[in-house]
């Protein structure tokens, strides 16, 4: 546990002297929220039929955003080469990246998310709980599968391009789970609810898990 | 010289599957001549689904045993499964058109086949943005075994979300099935696709072998 931690700590020093990686997240997620009103410019009923659509594409643009950095810091200062010499496991490394990816999104989303609500007018009431607990277990999956594909394009040329095409097109199902879950706190029928969830945990779990046995093909030199 | 009897084979196959479908298969008694697309159309979704299969076995291959003729499978397979699957889209867009009247809709399976696509062109375009041999095949295989996973849940996803394309006519449920005679014209065409696969791959194997070897010579040159 002490190892993980000290990776966990080692981001989140980064973060703080930096302060990079949460701001443009946090900048671009709300950049999304005042273009989409733009465009579409919802009022009433439509916007609770929109809004959900609208808060996932935010916080997925947002998320790779954050996500493009992650590793490639490591990578360019040729600190994984350090971390890779220390003994902790590959699997720690990558468990300790999700954290702090992870907690990252979080501080974020914690931003964007009431500002979200706050512009469209949204009324969730008692459902709000509900809500925190889609956003909470989406971003989870979206920190596993954004670790490992932010390892991969940290490898190649124009990183900042690669990622998103591989990042979107893989959390989709998530994606999908998340938007349909979100629709269905915002209507009255609340039918289908929890397999929609089901399916956002399986996705965490399957994702997780898998990512965290090939991790080490990836950073290896 | 084993390829070129696949070659043939597949030409063959290709002829018979022609004839299977144009002469021999009986009319669809309500969507007609256009229904005669089916043939190509699952047979190609097949193949594509094959083609990532063997994308994703090969990874794995590559992984345990770091030999790079797994990733050059891999890759190439992967090159033909994005043909095939655009076979599959492009006929399917040509069907619903007169069938449905829509070039296209939402629907569960045409999501997916889409999306399929959409991952394994990643797949081929993150190869091309790494230089160094090893790392590319190692980074390429775990992202292939990944896109690979991601299929199942995303046909849930897609599944629930919603669906128009008609349920499977092929071990489909009540009211499915075929006429025996298109039955054997699918798996005419089918079998007539799996050998033209199969050619595919030998030749593009090929034609990797020998870049290989160029790139190895180039170097040799520069070298010196």
């Amino acid at each position: 546990m002490r190892p993980l931690a000290a990776l966990i700590l080692k981001d989140i020093a980064v973060e703080m002297r930096r302060r990079e990686s949460v701001i443009s997240m946090m900048m671009f997620g709300l950049l999304v929220t005042v273009i989409f009103s733009f465009a579409f410019e919802p009022s009433g009923a439509e916007r609770d039929l929109i809004a959900p659509g609208m808060l996932w594409v935010a916080l997925t643009f947002a998320g790779v955003i954050g996500l493009n950095r992650s590793l490639a810091i490591d990578l360019d200062n040729d600190c994984l080469q350090g971390l890779l010499l220390a003994p902790v496991s590959r699997g720690s490394l990558y468990v300790g990246k999700v954290a702090s990816n992870f907690l990252f999104m979080l501080i974020a989303e914690l931003v964007i998310v009431p500002l979200f609500i706050i512009f469209n007018d949204l009324r969730l009431g008692g459902d709000l709980l509900w809500l925190i607990l889609i956003v909470v277990l989406g971003t989870f999956g979206f920190a596993a599968v954004g670790t490992i594909l932010s390892a991969i394009s940290a490898n190649t040329r124009m990183r900042e391009v690669m990622l998103p095409m591989l990042q979107i097109p893989l959390t989709l199902p998530m994606i999908i789970a998340a938007v349909a879950a979100t629709s269905l706190i915002l209507g009255e029928d609340k039918e289908g609810f929890g397999s929609w969830m089901n399916l956002i945990i399986g996705f965490d779990i399957i994702f997780l898990i898998v990512s965290y046995l090939v991790f080490e093909y990836v950073v290896e030199e | 010289m084993a390829n070129r009897t696949i070659g043939v084979a597949s030409l063959l196959g290709m002829l018979t599957a022609l004839w299977a479908v144009f002469v021999y298969a009986p009319t669809e008694a309500t969507m007609g001549i256009v229904q005669r697309i089916f043939y190509f159309h699952v047979s190609a979704a097949l193949m594509g689904f094959f083609a990532f299969f063997v994308v994703f076995v090969s990874s794995i291959a590559f992984l345990l045993k770091r030999d790079l003729a797994w990733d050059r499978i891999a890759r190439c397979s992967a090159e033909i499964g994005v043909l095939f699957a655009s076979i599959n889209l492009a006929t399917g867009i040509l069907w619903a058109k007169p069938i449905w009247g829509i070039w296209w809709t939402w629907d569960a399976r045409l999501t997916l086949q889409l999306l399929l696509w959409i991952l394994f062109v990643s797949y081929i375009m993150l190869g091309a943005y790494i230089a160094e041999p090893m790392k590319r095949a190692a980074l390429q295989a775990v992202f292939g075994i990944l896109a690979f996973i991601d299929v199942p849940i995303n046909f849930m996803a897609i599944r629930w979300w919603r669906t128009q394309h008609p349920s499977p006519v092929i071990l489909g449920g009540e009211g499915s099935g075929l006429d025996i005679d298109m039955y054997i014209a699918l798996i005419i065409t089918m079998a007539a696709f799996m050998l033209l696969y199969t050619y595919l791959l030998g030749h593009r194997l090929a034609v990797e072998r020998t870049q290989e070897e160029v790139e190895y010579f180039e170097q040799l040159v520069h070298s010196q």
